[in-house]
């Protein structure tokens, strides 16, 4: 009660203020849609499948990529987003949760930011006035409603500060919150390696005369982040020593691309990154006023003040500035070094503006010391300023879209909670439309469709995808001759909409030129004997008259179509009742005797990681292909089991036969993610069957006659299909969640402690 | 009388040192300077630019597919074999192609004729088209057209509106110039004249010429090499530098490079603390605002690029001030003072 006097009801007020007006037009009804917003689950479905995607280390991704993908780093990264809005859709529904999550973002970032700040500046109102402008200032409107990822830096630094040099022992309270701010550090892979660059300053800062006793605590933390973030060390340590593309594939894709931004706009205050709300000439001028104001205040400070911690901030500020504006200051060809240095200005260097912010704010507070009152002065016009295009609720990109105006296919095919196998599916364009109806009420463009019930064949993400993945996915765009995908990508489904309209604002850069093109292809479908069409107002659904009898997922090809190119793939189609697969011609001479075998097989369609699978042999002499059509990597294992182990995985659902491909499947939980068969992967040896490239992506074994006849059991061969890194990812998750839950025990038994000690002193 | 002659033969010695040797190299040094780090072309390369008047087509007119900028100049000399334009792109990466054509006016069949991705194109940066060199074409006028293969709305470069919008280099034959001193000469001569016809290369000149300037003020005026007693070097900085940001249309880092290594070389002859530094930034912060208000935007644009300036070397100097707390140093108000001139 101590606290609450006059001065702390007018900030609260005043906060409040910030906080309703800021987040206006959040308060209509409906979703804010705009462009990663556009990501935000409509259903707990989708909320779901948006955490399981961090627990497996290959899987279909959020863009629900039918392959598959090893996510690398990508799969630890941004853990507590997907938790949190699945607990506020849970409790709120998605509309009104999107409000909740966004605002709430405001609020841990602001009260971050004043603990953080207390470590520098000992009065509360500087602290208070600080905290507004890093909650309240256009680049933290701009990062698309995860205002949260902003309280990372502040968070973590106040705890490990805590930690650090509390005076007895390391409290466990703020371990824990130290643990979870550095997961919050590392829910973006851009504001990862931001905060990474931030972070390393304001340690240095923090621990330049550390004594040996807390040195010692800082071995503790580091052996405890060990444990906690083992999924995140494993996931690094792969990357590199597979080096692998994923995630920094777009660095080496955009390198050549160097973006240039007129200097002035480096000392553009008022700049947002992605909400284009300040872009007219006006804010420019207010910006850089206020850019100018605060070189007023810096000239303030005199030369007896300076201190590491000035020219610490001054230099991170201006490694910021020059990131930001590397393409008009500095020649194109250091550009490519640089890059590699900090890929997270790649294809947008606006980034590096998020480098700025913190020192900025800290600078700011110092020089409070000389001048009070103008930094008040320039804390409350600052942020009022900011806020006032916020306040344009008709403006396009701060327009919400309520998910029941949402046309009823639209809805039905992308919206509804759907729990099953995703459908293969080809979407042309894309899976990302402008729609008409999106024009009519003319709000930003909608990306709702996360492939939840129907899967897309082709993802062309670089951040995301990489290497052959991403550039077969390029060469798949707009294609008309698709039949042989069926193939390839187990294709079924081909959805090509008839509203599609030219781009408007961001989002997918669709042109007339594109519409006419699309069109184009919807009628070279129409005339496509192999496809039946049910079509609705908004598009056209192609399916396979045959889809129900063939799946190539895994299959047991019988017969090689050889190409030596992927852009001759869709060139012949080829007929899929002699179950091929695509290979490169160096196969031909493996391929003499070759059987198509039956196959059944089990798999769990959350973790596309482990397969089941019972051969079965029509004949001992001749070899056995087995093709997965999911993305090739030598971290498949097949490896020998037991018929008993194969039969103790009961079937969920019955099993589907499919009489083209002779093959069967049925649904399985697996527990734990498939630890279980840790042991029998280590008794067992690994069949010796050769594994290339089958179907341009996928993965292609060669099981030789003399491995049939050494182990077939009764004419049938079991095995077990396992993306092996997946087992190493999956003990680190639980070693990393026992570890937090010891820490929440202890934590516990230690209050419990406290409280007891307390009691027996009265 | 030995240690009277040696004496003398040390004066003479310092005196040609300090008189002439010095000054000879700072001049060749504005000398090469101005040939080789003026101009981003090879050495035997003669560049003449043009005006926005060359092109039938307006400024920044996006090319839509089956649009043509046209253009019509006459060549200054022999050996024409690269034409250079200046494109607009919107601040974007465009997938339409463009065709350039060549050819000598009234020819019915064109010259040089190619396809190029405008995704290479850097936004208001010129883009060089090559063809095979054409010996005799020096006072002969030639036709350009550059025709959009498939420009539509939000994918279309233009005619950029910064001068030069189109460039001719001639390409002379290094053998020739090796060959013949009397051609090098010659050459060197033409090299000259066009290059001071260009203001921009102009310019740059005179700040090439700055460390001879400097130097020879330092040692008229100076009793000590490095005891200023008035800001004469501190003016003629700033006049160079306003005459660069204002007067040049286009950047030129060796410049930069130069003016910065000046202002590096001021402060620590003259002491000035870093909060004079970052005053200067403001000042130039200022001139930004003033300039863009006006429309200016080009010379916002260049001032801007001395406020990262400035604030880096402030920062610099902040660790410089760290080091000598103790020491005097130049303050601001005192650095106004004297640098208005009063006491």
């Amino acid at each position: 009660m101590k606290y609450i006097n006059k001065s702390f009801v007018i900030k609260l007020i005043l906060f409040l203020f910030f906080l309703f007006v800021s987040n206006f037009f959040l308060l209509k009804p409906g979703l804010w849609l705009y462009q990663d917003a556009a990501g935000w689950s409509k259903n707990l479905v989708e909320a779901y499948h948006a955490i399981n995607e961090h627990l497996v280390i290959f899987g279909p991704g959020y863009s629900n990529y039918y392959l598959s993908y090893d996510k690398g780093i990508l799969v630890f990264l941004g853990l507590v987003h997907p938790i949190y809005s699945f607990l506020l859709i849970f409790l709120f529904g998605a509309e009104s949760s999107q409000t909740i999550f966004i605002i709430s973002g405001y609020v841990l970032a602001f009260f971050s930011f004043y603990l953080f700040s207390g470590i520098f500046f000992k009065d509360n109102n500087i602290r208070y006035f600080l905290s507004l402008i890093y909650t309240f200032n256009p680049l933290s409107f701009s990062t698309q409603g995860a205002v949260y990822l902003l309280a990372g830096i502040p968070l973590y630094m106040y705890s490990f500060y805590k930690c650090v040099n509390d005076k007895k022992s390391i409290s466990l309270k703020w371990l824990l919150l130290n643990i979870v701010s550095a997961y919050l550090m590392i829910s973006y892979v851009r504001f990862a390696l931001i905060n990474f660059v931030i972070l390393i300053v304001y340690l240095y800062f923090l621990l330049r005369d550390i004594s040996f006793q807390k040195f010692k605590r800082l071995i503790v933390l580091f052996l405890i982040y060990l444990l906690v973030f083992l999924p995140f060390a494993i996931s690094i340590f792969f990357h590199l020593t597979e080096k692998s593309e994923t995630a920094v594939f777009y660095t080496q894709l955009f390198s050549n691309l160097l973006p240039r931004f007129e200097m002035y706009q480096a000392f553009n205050l008022l700049q947002s990154f992605n909400l284009k709300l300040y872009s007219s000439n006006l804010w420019i001028l207010i910006g850089l006023a206020f850019f100018a104001y605060f070189l007023y205040l810096s000239v303030q400070i005199q030369k007896k003040h300076y201190s590491v911690f000035v020219v610490l901030n001054m230099f991170l500020l201006l490694l910021g500035i020059s990131l930001f504006s590397f393409g008009r200051i500095f020649p194109a060809e250091l550009h490519h070094h640089v890059i590699n240095l900090f890929p997270f200005i790649s294809n947008g260097s606006e980034w590096a503006l998020f480098i700025t912010l913190i020192p900025f704010i800290l600078l700011l507070g110092y020089i409070s010391q000389f001048n009070k009152i103008h930094v008040y002065l320039f804390s409350l016009i600052f942020v009022t300023v900011s806020i006032i295009p916020l306040l344009n609720t008709q403006d396009f990109q701060l327009k919400k879209y309520s998910l029941h105006n949402i046309p009823r296919a639209y809805d039905e095919y992308f919206i509804e909670p759907y729990i099953g196998i995703s459908k293969p599916t080809y979407y042309i364009p894309d899976m990302c439309w402008r729609a008409r109806y999106m024009d009519e009420a003319d709000t930003p463009t909608q990306c709702i469709n996360k492939g939840i019930k129907y899967s897309t064949i082709a993802l062309s993400n670089p951040r995301v995808l990489s290497g052959d993945d991403y550039y077969f996915s390029i060469f798949l765009q707009k294609k008309a001759d698709i039949d042989n995908l069926r193939i390839t990508h187990n294709l079924k489904n081909i959805i090509i909409p008839d509203d599609l309209v030219p781009a408007k604002g961001p989002g997918p850069l669709i042109n007339s030129k594109e519409v006419a093109e699309v069109k184009q292809i919807n009628n070279i479908l129409k005339n496509n004997e192999n496809l039946n069409l049910k079509s609705n107002v908004n598009f056209n659904h192609y399916f396979y008259k045959d889809m129900n009898n063939y799946d190539f997922l895994l299959y047991s090809p019988g017969s090689f179509s050889f190409i030596d190119e992927y852009t001759n793939l869709l060139t012949n189609a080829v007929s899929i009742d002699r179950v091929p697969v695509f290979a490169s011609p160096d196969l031909k001479s493996r391929t003499a005797a070759l059987q198509q075998a039956g196959i059944k097989y089990k798999f769990d369609p959350l973790n596309p990681t482990v397969y089941y699978i019972m051969v079965d042999i029509t004949n001992l002499d001749d070899d056995i292909f087995l093709q997965l059509n999911q993305t090739f990597s030598e971290n498949w294992r097949l490896k020998l089991i037991d018929k008993n182990i194969y039969e103790s995985n009961k079937c969920k659902t019955k099993y589907t036969f499919y009489k083209i491909t002779n093959n069967s499947s049925c649904d399985i939980s697996l527990n734990i993610y498939g630890i279980n068969i840790l042991k029998n992967l280590l008794e067992r040896s690994v069949i010796d069957a050769d594994q290339f490239k089958g179907n341009i992506l996928g993965n292609l074994w060669l099981i030789k006659s003399s491995d049939l006849k050494k182990y077939h059991n009764e004419n049938k061969l079991y095995l077990v299909l396992v993306y092996e890194k997946q087992l190493y990812y999956t003990i680190s998750l639980i070693i990393s969640i026992s570890t937090v839950l010891f820490i929440i025990l202890m934590i516990t038994i230690q209050e419990i402690f406290i409280k007891t000690k307390k009691h027996d002193k009265y | 009388m030995i240690n009277i002659r040696n004496k003398k033969l040390v004066k003479y010695s310092r005196l040609i040192f300090l008189w002439l040797l010095i000054p000879i190299i700072l001049f060749l040094f504005w000398l090469f300077s101005t040939i080789f780090l003026t101009s981003n072309y090879s050495f035997t390369v003669i560049v003449n630019g043009y005006n926005k008047s060359v092109f039938e087509t307006s400024e920044l007119k996006p090319l839509y597919k089956g649009d043509k900028a046209i253009a019509e100049f006459r060549a200054m000399e022999n050996n024409l074999g690269i034409v250079a334009v200046r494109f607009h792109t919107f601040k974007r990466i465009n997938s339409d192609s463009v065709i350039f054509r060549i050819k000598e006016k009234n020819q019915n069949i064109w010259y040089y004729e190619n396809k190029y991705l405008t995704n290479q194109f850097q936004w208001d940066e010129l883009f060089t088209f090559g063809f095979p060199v054409i010996n005799n074409s020096k006072d002969k006028i030639y036709n350009i057209e550059i025709e959009s293969v498939s420009g539509s709305s939000g994918d279309a470069v233009a005619i950029s509106k910064y001068p030069p919008v189109l460039v001719a280099q001639y390409q002379y034959p290094r053998e020739k110039l090796t060959s013949n001193f009397f051609e090098l000469l010659n050459f060197i001569s033409i090299k000259i004249y066009y290059s001071f016809s260009d203001l921009n290369v102009f310019i740059s000149s005179m700040v090439y010429l700055l460390p001879l300037i400097f130097y020879l003020i330092i040692i008229k005026y100076f009793k000590g090499l490095f005891q200023p007693p008035n800001y004469y070097l501190v003016y003629i900085f700033f006049l160079s530098l306003l005459i660069y940001i204002f007067l040049m249309n286009q950047n030129n880092g060796f410049i930069e490079l130069l003016l910065f290594g000046a202002w590096f070389f001021l402060n620590i002859i003259y002491k000035f603390e870093s909060r004079i530094t970052f005053f200067i930034a403001l000042i130039f912060m200022l001139t930004v605002i003033l300039n863009l208000v006006l429309g200016f935007s080009d010379i916002a644009d260049r001032a801007s690029i001395w406020v990262y300036y400035f604030l880096i070397a402030g920062a610099i100097f902040v660790i410089f001030d760290l080091k000598r707390k103790k020491t005097k140093t130049i303050d601001l108000k005192e650095f106004i003072f004297k640098f208005l001139n009063k006491k």
